[in-house]
């Protein structure tokens, strides 16, 4: 890890790849400029102040909200513009912040959701037997048939967790995984994604305030400013830099 | 409002394939036709011809409304599609009756497809606005459109009667209306709640409905399935209406008049929507409580509106609750002994 991770590269094993993307809100510049790539394979953590465009970068990434300007390439194929739906049958899944579920559905039917829909052309196979894969990976078997109304918040977020991950997906943004979780659900979580990213064939870009589980999960911290991107590095670089100490780190305590 | 809408829409889909099999469906469909075989009033047989149009129309909009969860307020729009585009072909083309019905659904799907196109870059609210305008908008728009053969406020008249194979059903044949609006009736609400919903799309519509953002993240397409949602549904509400076209001869622009609109909010409000049988249930109530009101007068209205308002207040998700109120009741008071 002494090596100075680069924001870019030509390297082949790039899996997405961001190039001087801005997205607007009319006078805002909610993301000015991002340029990184996600290399294939890896834990990239992104942290940063309130409103600096964390969630704004995924929901571009995602396809959720059209970048203003700039390049976006997953795979090597282009996709600016792109509906999430079709992002996700590309292989891009993800979370949400504020936890999303189907409430008329059972636990199990919202993890089918995802495979039913989610799996792009070629990704077919035994639907059923996936399913019962993926919940049980996220730890879902004793409550497959329950009704969603009564989850908890570590349930809702596993289940959210299995319907994207029941989509096949080759890159998953997680939004604030962990906020709203306590000491032990945070490391039963930590453990998860560990297990999950040994498991599967799987990027993982994880946005997350809480330093200490992002520089344990990720491999590159990237820190991102008012829509820029301050830096990305390794954990151990990026929580020692004066900057980042000065921008966010100063601000709160290394929970 | 939105939320709770979908909750409880929600508790019903969740409890409905268990609740209603398509045995117990065919079943009261049968009891049905065995009954028409005694009435022979003719009245009596409107009644019940009026109930299965309106089922039509009220599952054709809860499959928009209830399980899509879309708020479309132009579904009596597709219901004058079908009525006028099949009357219009029939009385003015010559066109017969048996190729016009279908072809009035057809252009109601159309109009589905028209309406559906600006709902889809827009929210939850504006539809409901947006779709309510051109509710009001078609009125006058038929007035206008009087030199193309609409009739203007006079009405649509001398729409011929189907014939078939040479037997003619005309509007004082109300057996044979009677086992055709049942039979068009049961296999459209069959379409509806037994195969669409139960499958691929009607999954895809409950989960628009439930989560939007979740949906599409997991590869559910809004553009597609909204605009199938739109239609299916006004396919099936413009079939609805072209066989109303033929059986009364005659179509006014009081289709689209305050009454019916009520009649079709108040079957949604009663029977409760998003779970089956609650919109079909409140059509078939509805359609005979306005039979028996008749005598009221103008206070006829006012009565349905106390009954959406009783309701609404005591059975939030309709009469199809009812069931359940009861068996949570008799579990509490078992509980208690
Ligand atoms: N749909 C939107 N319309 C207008 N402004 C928006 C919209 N979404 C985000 N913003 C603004 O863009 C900026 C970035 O918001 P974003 O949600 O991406 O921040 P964030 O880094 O995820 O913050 P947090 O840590 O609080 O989740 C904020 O100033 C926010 O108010
Ligand atoms: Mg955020």
């Amino acid at each position: 890890m002494s090596e100075p991770a680069p924001a870019t590269s030509t390297n082949a094993d790039v899996l997405m790849s961001l190039n001087d993307v801005v997205r607007r809100f009319g006078a805002l510049r909610a993301l000015d400029g991002v340029t990184f790539d996600i290399m294939q394979g890896e834990m990239l953590g992104v942290a940063g102040p309130n409103g600096a465009g964390k969630t704004t970068l995924l929901n571009v990434c995602t396809g959720v909200l059209p970048a203003t300007s700039g390049h976006i390439t997953f795979d090597g194929q282009a996709i600016r513009g792109m509906p999430p739906n079709q992002c996700c049958q590309l292989g891009i899944a993800r979370t949400f912040q504020i936890p999303q579920i189907f409430s008329s559905m059972t636990v199990r039917e919202n993890v089918a959701t995802g495979a039913e829909f989610g799996i792009g052309q070629g990704g077919g196979g035994n639907i059923e037997a996936h399913v019962s894969d993926v919940i049980d990976l996220v730890g879902l078997t004793p409550q497959q048939s329950n009704s969603v109304t009564d989850a908890d918040l570590l349930t809702r977020k596993r289940i959210m967790l299995a319907a994207a991950l029941a989509t096949r997906p080759k890159l998953l943004f997680l939004d604030e995984p962990l906020s709203g979780l306590n000491a032990d659900e945070v490391d039963s979580f930590v453990a998860l994604f560990q297990r999950l990213h040994a498991a599967l064939d799987l990027t993982f870009v994880i946005v997350e305030h809480k330093v200490r589980a992002l520089a344990d999960l990720s491999e590159r911290i990237l820190i991102l400013n008012f829509g820029s991107v301050l830096m990305i590095d390794t954990p151990e670089r990026v929580l020692s830099d004066e900057r980042v100490i000065d921008v966010y780190l100063g601000t709160r305590n290394l929970a | 409002m939105k939320d709770q809408t979908a909750a409880t829409a929600n508790q019903m889909t969740r409890r409905q394939p268990s609740a209603f099999s398509s045995l117990t469906f065919w079943a009261i469909v049968g009891g049905l036709a065995v009954l028409g075989m005694f009435v022979d009033d003719p009245y009596m047989q409107h009644v019940l011809i009026l109930c299965f149009l309106w089922a039509i129309v009220a599952a054709g909009w809860d499959l928009v409304l209830g399980y899509a969860g879309i708020y479309n307020y132009a579904q009596l729009v597709f219901f004058a599609a079908g009525a006028y585009g099949s009357g219009m072909l029939a009385a003015k083309l010559g066109v017969s009756p048996i190729v016009a019905i279908p072809l009035g659904g057809i252009f109601a799907g159309f109009m589905g497809l028209l309406i559906a196109l600006p709902c889809l870059r827009l929210r939850g609210e504006y539809i409901a606005l947006f779709t309510f305008a051109v509710h009001l908008a078609m009125p006058p728009l038929i007035l206008k459109t009087k030199h193309w053969g609409t009739g203007g406020n006079t009405g649509l008249l001398g729409i011929p009667p189907i014939d078939l194979f040479g037997f003619t059903i005309g509007p004082r044949d109300k057996l044979a209306w009677f086992y055709l609006t049942l039979a068009v009736a049961s296999v459209a609400i069959y379409i509806i709640y037994f195969i669409v919903l139960r499958r691929r799309m009607g999954k895809a519509f409950v989960a628009l409905r439930d989560s939007e953002d979740f949906a599409r993240s997991l590869g559910v397409s809004d553009f597609r399935y909204k605009l199938l949602a739109f239609m299916s549904s006004a396919l099936i509400t413009g079939l609805a209406g072209a066989l109303y076209a033929h059986y009364t001869t005659v179509v006014t622009p009081k289709i689209l008049g305050n009454e019916f609109f009520l009649l079709a909010m108040v079957m949604l409000a009663i029977g409760g929507i998003g779970r089956f049988p609650g919109a079909v249930l409140g059509a078939f109530i509805v359609t005979i409580a306005n039979e028996l009101l008749r005598s009221a007068g103008n206070m006829r209205l006012l009565l349905l509106g106390l009954a959406v308002v009783l309701t609404v207040l005591l059975l939030p998700s309709g009469i199809v609750s009812l069931r359940e109120n009861f068996q949570r009741l008799w579990r509490k008071t078992r509980a208690k002994q």
